[in-house]
């Protein structure tokens, strides 16, 4: 859900929202997987889409603009990577189609920015070819130069401009100025020609015969030649990494240990600075309610804005320490090695290691999640991707989880300084993971007689995480979070105070006064169906608005309890709260609903949007509850059963 | 087992037999040919030996899409290719190809014939 915030962000800039009659050429970035273009775009654009170390991190068109020194307006498309002009995915079609012109009513590049990878100029070379034989102006952006010329390779953009007869121009797309040079040159193109005089060089526009592609291997060989780059790098250090990751008994080991430490950093370093949270918000309620005269303004924003909001910011901790971790392995190169070594166990259940990635993905988040399954070939493969996406545990459940396992979890190091707690979550996320396998082999078994799905999944080079990107991505995490808490969860939390709070109980009334409300006998109404798996009113009342966000969940319970403590508890203490009043078995089966739980409404939203149909949405709305229901109902009477026992 | 050359490969590998000292073998449409005779597929190779692609093939017909790409990927003749790793069981595997990796399954890995250089040498 916070990934996806960003991505939605995207449409701000999208073609709606710029005028069409904008003067100015459209260059559209185009170029193989992973060769930097959103990078360049970012440089470019001023924007900050997404960048990372493996091929479809882009999956659909962005806008943006690059306004000259004279002022005039230069328009920038970012497009998903392909790898030719013969779409084989979702996301490769949607560059294709840009450039082949067949998106009426989108906006088409009149130029194109050819982005090439200069340490993998062989197969970059092809598409530039076959890009310049549709018609259209063509630059190239020979990216990653400096990576290349640190290998040894002899980089020289004069010398391939002349033998392509194209301008090559230099760049390095993750450097501040890496693309100075470029955007001289599009200021250029901006003032010298006007957008028609550029549009109208592309007019022939279709894919190329066998025979011009034939010709395009020998044409690079030859340019290759030439320019004295027909050389295979040797025994790089990805090749040394590679050869204990991608070893078949250490790969396996590595990957479950990087997993295992990548849940334990989330629980050990975020606990001190939740700590300090919690105390902060405590403090400022004790403040607020001795300045404020007792009645509705303080229980306002004592008991609905602070206990509701502050409740969910202590997460804050977590989810950037998770993000962290997430972003780390997406920029060092390592998820495709993921893929590779998950590949077969992926296959086991009908799926491949390209839906690795995707699924990942959804540890952050569903709906970038099911957005990136646009980078998997079969249409079979896609769906059941999308369908089991929720089933990873998204950064809105951590939340939860966390608040559940402080509160009923012991605070003990087993051995080797791993902590229980975080062993609980760990067991969580697995729990996710293996409810999703179960669920596509039984979607396997409905889909008999298929084709094996294609892999040809590239594994890119390793390189460091660079600190910039890093610490851009967690601060973008750290406000999407705030700026959720500052407003879907502040309306929704002063939302549910007030139904918790009127009507008023009558002097007479028998039981706490927030029975009487309308939030109360909502709880105590939808309480019969949770009732059998142990939830109690407060807990199935507090499920409502989680269907609109996760974390509200955490946010109504401290509300409600916060409403109905008669005493001083302050807001941010919900864990001992509910420590108190909770049986263990009650907090298991919540925990375990939680595994399941129905999706949020974005997520639901965006099934549709990628499925284009009511039809998958609802299915997966309906199994998900089904499956919460019955796993919680099975862990609440299992819990129950056991307590009888000891 | 047919012989795919979608691509019109001949003109292709006859430069490149003129630059890169190909073996000359004889190809054509009619399945099986001479050429692939001698050859393995590139899952066979012991690991980190070099070798080059010699054809494509497609044990089924419907496969021809598979071929296309691989061939978009670079697994062209004359192309060197190298076997980096293979995972638990065998499949998939890691291929170097020029200076880019895939990860391939084996029944991708089938469809490219390829032998070791210093056999051909």
């Amino acid at each position: 859900m916070y990934s996806c915030r960003t991505r939605l962000g995207v449409r701000v800039t999208d073609t709606a929202a710029v005028p069409t009659n904008l003067a100015g050429p459209v260059f559209a970035l185009v170029g193989n997987p992973n060769c930097g273009k959103t990078a360049l775009y970012n440089l470019l654009t001023g924007s900050r889409q997404k960048i990372a170390n493996y091929a479809g991190v882009t999956v659909e068109r962005k806008e943006g603009r690059l306004k000259t020194q004279t002022g005039r307006l230069v328009r920038i498309l970012d497009l998903p990577g392909a790898y030719s002009l013969r779409p084989r995915t979702p996301d490769e079609s949607v560059t294709c189609d840009t450039v082949l012109r067949r998106l009426p009513g989108e906006v088409a590049p009149s130029a194109i920015v050819a982005v090439v990878d200069a340490t993998n100029l062989r197969r970059h070379l092809r598409l530039v070819l076959a890009l310049k034989r549709l018609g259209y102006p063509v630059v190239v952006a020979l990216n990653m130069v400096d990576l290349a010329r640190r290998r040894g390779l002899p980089i020289d953009g004069e010398l391939l401009s002349r033998e392509l007869q194209v301008p090559v121009i230099e760049t390095v797309g993750i450097k501040a100025h890496g693309a100075d040079t470029l955007i001289e040159y599009l200021e250029n193109c901006a003032t010298q020609d006007s957008s028609s005089s550029l549009s109208e060089h592309a007019t022939h526009l279709s894919v190329s015969d066998s025979d011009a592609i034939a010709a395009d291997y020998v044409e690079v060989e030859r340019i290759l030649a030439v320019c004295h780059l027909d050389v295979v790098p040797l025994g790089t250090v990805s090749d040394r990494i590679d050869r204990v990751v991608l070893h078949p008994l250490l790969g396996p080991l590595v990957l479950a240990s990087i997993l295992f430490l990548m849940f334990q950093a989330v629980y050990r370093f975020a606990k001190p600075f939740m700590g300090l949270i919690t105390d902060a918000v405590g403090w400022l309620s004790v403040a607020l309610g001795s300045l404020l005269p007792p009645g509705v303004l303080r229980s306002l924003l004592v008991d609905g804005v602070l206990a509701g909001t502050g409740s969910i910011l202590v997460f804050l901790p977590q989810i950037i320490a998770l993000f962290g971790c997430i972003i780390l392995l997406e920029d060092s190169g390592y998820l495709p090695r993921a893929a590779f070594l998950l590949d077969r166990l992926m296959g086991a259940v009908g799926l491949s290691g390209r839906a690795f990635i995707p699924l990942l993905s959804s540890f952050a988040c569903a709906i970038p999640g099911i957005m990136a399954t646009r980078t998997i070939p079969g249409a079979r493969e896609r769906l059941v991707t999308i369908m089991i996406a929720p089933l990873m545990t998204c950064s809105a459940r951590l939340p939860v989880y966390v608040l559940l396992i402080g509160a009923f979890i012991p605070d003990r190091i087993l051995s080797f300084g791993i902590g229980l707690q975080g062993v609980v979550l760990f067991g969580l996320y697995v729990g996710g993971v293996v409810a999703a396998f179960a669920v596509a082999s039984v979607l396997k078994f409905f889909a008999k007689g298929q084709a094996v799905n294609p892999l040809q999944m590239e594994l890119p080079t390793y390189h460091w995480p660079s600190m910039r990107n890093l610490l851009l991505g967690l601060l973008e995490r750290a406000k999407i979070f705030v700026g959720r808490i500052g407003s879907v969860i502040l309306a929704l939390t002063i939302v549910l105070w007030f139904l918790s709070s009127f009507p008023v109980a009558p002097a007479g009334f028998v039981g706490p006064a927030i029975e009487y409300s309308y939030a109360g006998r909502l709880g105590l109404t939808l309480a019969h169906i949770f009732a059998p798996i142990g939830f109690n009113w407060q807990i199935s009342l507090a499920l409502v608005p989680g269907f609109a966000a996760r974390e509200v969940a955490v946010g109504a319970l401290g509300t409600v309890y916060s409403l109905a403590a008669s005493g001083k508890d302050v807001a941010g203490q919900l864990s001992p709260i509910i420590a108190a009043s909770w049986s263990l078995p009650t907090a298991l089966s919540l925990l375990v609903w939680y595994v399941f739980a129905p999706q949020c409404l974005s997520t639901l939203a965006t099934v549709r949007r990628e499925t284009n149909s009511w039809r998958y949405p609802l299915v997966m709305a309906g199994y998900l509850f089904a499956l919460a229901y019955v796993a919680a109902g099975i862990t609440y009477r299992t819990a129950l059963w056991f307590g009888t026992v000891s | 087992m047919r012989v795919i050359l979608n691509y019109n490969m001949s003109r292709a590998q006859a430069h490149m037999r003129q630059s890169k000292t190909l073996p000359d073998r004889p190809f054509s449409d009619s399945a099986p040919p001479a050429g692939l005779r001698g050859a393995c597929a590139v899952s066979e190779l012991p690991i980190a030996q070099e070798a080059r692609v010699v054809g494509l093939v497609s044990a089924q017909g419907d496969h021809s899409d598979t071929v296309e790409r691989l061939a978009e990927l670079g697994f062209v003749p004359g192309e060197r290719v190298r076997l980096l790793a293979r995972a638990l069981f065998g499949d998939p595997i890691a291929v170097r190809v020029s200076s880019g990796t895939f990860a391939l399954r084996l029944a991708e890995a089938a469809c490219i014939r390829v032998e070791l250089v210093s056999v051909s040498a």
